[in-house]
């Protein structure tokens, strides 16, 4: 070993890689009745010290959150991207109807490159809805589709409550080997918030390669071993 | 004195999970040292590493040699081509030949090993020739310099790129803009040979005096691109000033650093420095001769 170790390495700035965590959550009117809303709150707030705890022991991945509600329009609830170390979060209100067309547009456009750099690991997204769409989702949500970042990232959701659609939560997820969880009352919400923000994030930060298929793969290449039971049999609070 | 040397170390990441090594690198003259007019090989391979494929470091390993074999009788039957003709004999015999002796070498190597059944699979239970290449997947880079050109061929993902004695950064092969998030074209791909990326360039007019390949673990533990392709001044400017050997006896301790505060992947690098002045004119001119091959 020569004395140039411990110099500057050779080339230009080195980091780790960013691996982008975008909760998407509905924030319509009926988010209000009978705290869901509150609990989707105190969910995210629960998992963050656990999601810290995925990047302490993933140290070549930046896990770096933005959160997108959507009710009447859809806002970027966390606008910049924010390392999961420094994260707070501010809690959502609900009220508006349910313009999850509109998510799926503002979602696509963070998802191109740039602003998404080409070099990051697969991003995570997390989809929470209790109703049906009040716009006209499809082709929003077949534009998404069609990126690559879209594509290659973990596409997850969780329908809330008795008046989720399951249906427009599987066409979002577009892979048939995951399933939306279901969830009927506050400890599953929560439950089921903390699997979808730690287990994806520990698989997604593997560098491991993977073969791409003819054609081009639809659906991410992030090997994820879904819980046995992605639906509540527990008691139906909502 | 023409140089060449390369380097794999394992991903600090792969170190913490206990995985091995699943990148390799071959380079010929195994001297490091070679003479403007001689030739040099460069072979870099990444094996997957995904679940799908537990024996790709032995994949990797056997691309290396089979890619440094293929090249070595390459440039033996083809010393002196038109660029067409020499990515035409790339494409067709090279490519094909590469992924025909990889796929046989994984199969012998298969065949030998003992079914974790005991006497076998039951009938109808064998995988398939595809699972079986894809245990062993890995990706190829392969670089030839021969006295009058120089060929470079890639298949999957990984960075290959020439420093010009004006300074510039140029990548001579094509980038697969399809090949993000660790998803990569690979030698157990079906119809893997078609997927090889392939440039030749006359050293006659295009001479390099720095030329680095490097598996995709290098470039994603920069922030940027152009934050990697400063690789090539940086190392360039050490060449230069004689401190070649300084770079050999380091550059493994460099890479594990980078690997762990950069992508924890394993990291190869292979680098090939050419300092003679351009060689006399030779190659796409169509009116010239001096291959007997009925290539051109």
């Amino acid at each position: 070993m020569e004395e140039n170790v411990g110099k500057r390495l050779p080339g230009g700035q080195i980091s780790n890689r960013p691996l982008y965590y975008f909760f998407v959550a509905d924030c319509s009117g009926s988010m209000s009745v009978e705290g869901k809303i509150e609990t989707l709150n105190h969910a995210v707030k629960d998992a963050i010290p656990h999601m810290i705890e995925v990047a302490r022991e993933n140290p070549n991945a930046q896990i770096l959150i933005r959160a997108l509600r959507f009710s009447s329009g859809a806002q970027w609830h966390i606008n910049e991207p924010v390392p999961v170390e420094e994260f707070e979060w501010t809690d959502l209100s609900a009220g508006g109807v349910t313009d999850m067309g509109a998510a799926f547009d503002a979602l696509a456009e963070q998802l191109k490159i740039p602003p998404m750099p080409p070099r990051a690991l697969p991003p995570v997204i997390l989809l929470l809805s209790d109703g049906m769409p009040t716009d006209d989702y499809g082709p929003a949500l077949r534009n998404l589709l069609k990126l690559p970042w879209a594509q290659k990232a973990v596409r997850l959701a969780i329908g809330i409550g008795r008046d989720r659609n399951m249906e427009v939560l599987q066409r979002f997820i577009d892979n048939p080997e995951i399933h939306p969880f279901e969830a009927n009352n506050p400890e599953q919400l929560v439950k089921f918030i903390k699997w979808a923000t730690t287990v994806p994030v520990k698989a997604a930060s593997s560098p491991a390669s993977q073969v791409a298929s003819a054609g081009g793969a639809s659906t991410s290449n992030v090997p994820l071993v879904m819980p046995a039971d992605t639906s509540d049999n527990s008691p139906k609070v909502w | 004195m023409a140089r060449i040397a390369g380097r794999s170390v394992r991903g600090s990441s792969h170190v913490k999970d206990g995985r091995p090594c699943q990148d390799a690198v071959l380079f010929w003259p195994e001297s490091g040292s070679f003479a403007d007019d001689d030739i040099c090989i460069l072979v870099i391979a990444d094996g997957h590493g995904s679940a799908r494929s537990p024996n790709s470091d032995i994949g990797a390993s056997f691309a290396t040699e089979i890619g440094l074999k293929w090249l070595k009788d390459f440039s033996a039957s083809f010393p002196d081509c038109s660029t067409p003709a020499l990515i035409r004999n790339a494409r067709d015999h090279l490519a094909h030949g590469i992924v025909r002796d990889w796929s046989e070498r994984v199969l012998a190597r298969e065949a030998g090993q003992p079914h974790p059944d005991g006497d076998g699979p039951a009938p109808g239970t064998a995988p398939s020739v595809h699972d079986v290449l894809q245990k062993y997947g890995s990706t190829l880079i392969g670089i030839l310099v021969a006295p009058k050109y120089i060929l470079y061929m890639q298949l999957g993902d990984g960075d290959v790129m020439t420093y010009s004695p004006g300074g510039e950064v140029i990548r001579p092969i094509p980038d697969d803009d399809s090949l993000m998030a660790n998803e990569t074209t690979s030698l157990c791909s079906r119809a893997a040979w078609s997927e090889f990326r392939v440039a030749v360039t006359s050293r006659s007019t295009d001479l390099p005096v720095l030329i680095l390949a490097s598996t995709d673990g290098y470039s994603n533990s920069f922030t940027s691109r152009s934050e990697f392709e400063k690789l090539c001044p940086d190392y360039f400017a050490m060449v230069a000033s004689n401190e070649w050997e300084t770079i050999v006896n380091n550059l493994e301790a460099w890479l594990v650093q980078t690997s762990e505060e950069g992508s924890g992947d394993d990291i190869s690098l292979g680098m090939i420095f050419l300092p003679g002045p351009p060689l006399k004119s030779i190659g796409n001119r169509p009116d010239e001769k001096g291959c007997d091959n009925q290539c051109c």
